[in-house]
C-alpha cells in the first residue's frame, strides 16, 4: 500500500491497514546536527526516512486580521522582536526554536476588535495567499506522489492566542464572553472561506491538518465546560466543512487534552496528533475511551528518544505498539511532539527499525 | 466581621471582581472583592486580617482546587484579578507597614528560555499567598539572579524552565546561590522538571503545581 492508502485507511476510515502509519516532525536544527552524524547534506528529511505525510507548502495562508507576515521591529545579538498582523509583539530566538516571550498585545478589548480587526476578516482577501502559483505547483507535485498530502493551518484557539495572548484570552472567556464568541465566529468563517478558496482554485488534498495547542503538561488551558461553550461549536463548524469535501480533519494539540477528548471526538476530529506522554496520556487508554472513533498519532515519549539508550527506547515503543496492534487501534507512529537535536540520528534510525518490526497490524 | 471576610474569600475563589462584573452568574448583581474589601476597612477590620482571612484564604482555596484539577487557568486568572482589587485597597497599609508580606521571592525564567506564562501564573499564586514577588523576567543568567538576591535579600528564589534543553541551566544558578547565599531556598518548576532532577541539582523544592511551591514557601521560608 502507498502512504496515501495507508493514511487514508487509518485517519479517514479509522481502519487498520497492513501497517501503522509513519510520520514525524523535526526541530529546525535537528537536521543540521544529524548532518554532522552522517545524514547526507541537504536531503529532504521526510523523503529520506520514507515518512508518510507531506504538508503542501504555501497552504499556510495568513490568518491575522491584517494579512501581513510578522515584521522584525527590533533585535539584539540573540533575539528578535516581531510584531504580527494583530499588533502583538513577541520576542523570539534568532537561530533556534523555542516558545516566544509575550511582550505586548494591541487586541486587549472588544472595542479594539471591532474598530481595528474585525472588518478585515469578513471577506475573501487574496493577500492572505503570499504565492498562489507556487502553492499550485507544490500541490501538483504532492498529489502526483504517493504521499498523503495535507493543507495545514492554525485554528481557532491558536489564532486567539496569537492575537490576544494567553492571559487576555483566558480571562476574557469569563469576563467578555460575547467578544470571544464573536471572534471565534468571524475567524472560523474566514478560515473556511480561505480553505474553500484553496480547494476550489488549487485542488482537494488528502486531508486537512490544523494546529491547535490547547493544553500544557498538567491540564488543558480551559475546562471541558469552557471548551464546550467557546471552542466546540467552531471546531464542529470546521469539521462539517472539511467532511463536506469527504476529507479527514487532523488536529494537533500539545499538552494534556485528555479531559477534552470526548468533546473533540464529538466535534468531528478524525485524527488527533501529539498526545504528550509526560502529560500522563496513553494512546491505548485514549483509544479505549473513544471506541476507535478517532485515529491517534504520536504518544511515543520524547524523553525515551532523548535518552539515546536503545533499551529505554524499546521499553517505550515495543509494548505500546504491541497493545495498539492487539486492540486494532488506527495509529500513526510519531513521537509525542517533535524530534530535537538532542536525539541522535542513530536513535531515530533505531526507532524506525522498531516501527518496521513491530508496527504491523 | 467573620461574615464579610468569608464573603471576600468566596468572591476571590469564584472570581467575583466587583459588582459591575456579571461573572460568575451565581453572584451577578452582588458586591465583589472591590466593594467588600472597602466595606471591611470602613468597618474597622484590621487590614492584616482582611489580607489573611479574606484575600489569601480565597486564593488558597483556588490553589487547592487548581492542584486537584477541579478548576483551570481561566478560573485562576479571574480569581487573581479579583484579589488584585482587594490588594488595591490595602496598598497604603503595605506602605505604612500596617500590613506585611510573608517575605520576598525573586522569580525568573532561566537563561536560554523565553517562556513567561508559567512564571506569571506561579507569581499570581505567590502574590495571592501574601508574598512579595520580584519578577526579574526571562532568559535570566545566573549572574543576574545573584545580583537580584543581593539587592532584594529574598527568602527564596523561583526558577522556571519550559524545555529539557534549558532546565539544565537551573543547576549552575542553584549551585551559585547555595554557595553565596546558603539561607536562600531554591524552588524550581516547569514542564520538564522532575523531583529527581531537583534532587540532583540540590534545589530545595520542586513542585508540579504552583500551590505546592506556595505551601513550601509558607512552611519553610516565612
Amino acid at each position: 500500500m502507498t502512504s496515501r492508502e495507508v493514511l487514508t485507511a487509518i485517519v479517514k476510515d479509522k481502519r487498520c491497514p497492513e501497517r501503522m502509519g509513519l510520520h514525524e516532525s523535526f526541530w529546525q536544527d535537528t537536521q543540521r546536527e544529524w548532518e554532522k552524524q552522517g545524514l547526507p547534506p541537504a536531503v529532504n528529511i521526510l523523503d529520506y526516512f520514507n515518512l508518510d505525510v507531506r504538508e503542501i507548502q504555501g497552504s499556510l495562508f495568513r490568518t491575522t486580521s491584517i494579512p501581513v507576515d510578522e515584521q522584525v521591529v527590533d533585535e539584539d545579538e540573540q533575539t528578535v522582536i516581531k510584531v504580527n498582523g494583530w499588533g502583538a509583539k513577541f520576542r523570539e530566538w534568532k537561530n533556534r526554536p523555542g516558545v516566544p516571550e509575550h511582550l505586548s498585545f494591541d487586541l486587549v478589548h472588544e472595542d479594539v476588535w471591532k474598530k481595528k480587526y474585525r472588518e478585515n476578516l469578513l471577506g475573501l482577501d487574496l493577500r492572505r495567499f503570499p504565492d498562489l502559483e507556487k502553492l499550485k505547483e507544490n500541490y501538483r507535485a504532492g498529489m502526483v506522489s504517493d504521499r498523503f498530502c495535507v493543507y495545514y493551518q492554525l485554528i481557532i484557539f491558536e489564532i486567539m492566542r496569537k492575537a490576544m495572548g494567553d492571559l487576555i484570552l483566558l480571562e476574557a472567556m469569563y469576563l467578555s464572553p460575547r467578544w470571544i464568541h464573536d471572534f471565534c465566529d468571524v475567524v472560523t468563517n474566514n478560515i473556511i472561506l480561505n480553505l474553500e478558496y484553496m480547494i476550489r482554485e488549487v485542488g482537494k488534498p488528502d486531508g486537512i491538518w490544523l494546529y491547535e495547542d490547547m493544553g500544557y503538561t498538567k491540564a488543558p488551558f480551559v475546562s471541558p465546560a469552557l471548551y464546550q461553550e467557546f471552542i466546540f461549536p467552531y471546531h464542529r463548524r470546521v469539521a462539517d466543512f472539511i467532511h463536506s469535501y469527504d476529507l479527514p480533519f487532523i488536529m494537533h494539540s500539545c499538552g494534556k487534552i485528555r479531559p477534552l477528548l470526548p468533546h473533540i471526538v464529538e466535534a468531528g476530529v478524525d485524527g488527533l496528533q501529539a498526545l504528550e506522554a509526560k502529560a500522563g496520556q496513553h494512546v491505548v487508554e485514549m483509544a479505549e475511551a473513544t471506541g476507535n472513533k478517532i485515529a491517534f498519532m504520536g504518544n511515543l515519549d520524547i524523553r525515551a528518544f532523548e535518552s539515546n539508550d536503545p533499551k529505554t527506547l524499546e521499553a517505550e515503543i515495543v509494548p505500546k505498539l504491541a497493545a495498539i496492534q492487539k486492540k486494532r487501534i488506527p495509529y500513526v507512529f510519531f513521537s509525542d511532539h517533535s524530534i530535537p537535536k538532542s536525539v541522535n540520528l542513530e536513535t531515530y534510525q533505531y526507532a524506525l527499525e522498531l516501527h518496521k518490526k513491530y508496527g504491523r497490524y | 466581621m467573620e461574615d464579610i471576610l468569608k464573603q471576600i474569600a468566596l468572591c476571590v475563589e469564584k472570581g467575583k471582581i466587583a459588582r459591575e462584573f456579571p461573572h460568575p452568574a451565581e453572584l451577578a448583581g452582588q458586591d465583589g472583592v472591590y466593594e467588600l474589601t472597602q466595606r471591611a476597612l470602613e468597618s474597622g477590620i484590621a487590614p492584616q486580617e482582611i489580607l489573611s482571612q479574606g484575600l489569601i484564604a480565597g486564593m488558597n482555596k483556588v490553589g487547592e482546587l487548581f492542584q486537584a484539577g477541579d478548576v483551570f487557568l481561566p478560573d485562576v486568572l479571574v480569581s487573581a484579578r479579583a484579589l488584585s482589587m482587594g490588594m488595591m485597597h490595602l496598598k497604603p497599609y503595605f506602605h505604612s507597614g500596617a500590613v506585611k508580606h510573608k517575605g520576598k521571592v525573586v522569580i525568573g525564567t532561566v537563561q536560554g528560555d523565553l517562556h513567561d506564562i508559567g512564571k506569571h501564573v506561579v507569581s499570581l499564586f505567590f502574590e495571592g499567598g501574601g508574598w512579595n514577588v520580584i519578577d526579574i523576567g526571562v532568559n535570566v543568567t545566573a549572574q543576574k539572579f545573584l545580583e537580584a538576591v543581593a539587592e532584594h535579600q529574598p527568602q527564596a528564589i523561583g526558577l522556571s524552565a519550559l524545555l529539557t534543553t534549558t532546565m539544565v541551566n537551573m543547576e549552575p544558578i542553584t549551585r551559585m546561590i547555595k554557595t553565596t547565599h546558603p539561607g536562600v531556598k531554591v524552588v524550581i518548576g516547569g514542564a520538564p522538571v522532575t523531583q529527581s532532577f531537583a534532587d540532583r541539582i540540590g534545589a530545595d523544592c520542586y513542585s508540579p503545581d504552583p500551590q505546592g511551591a506556595l505551601e513550601f514557601l509558607n512552611k519553610h521560608c516565612s
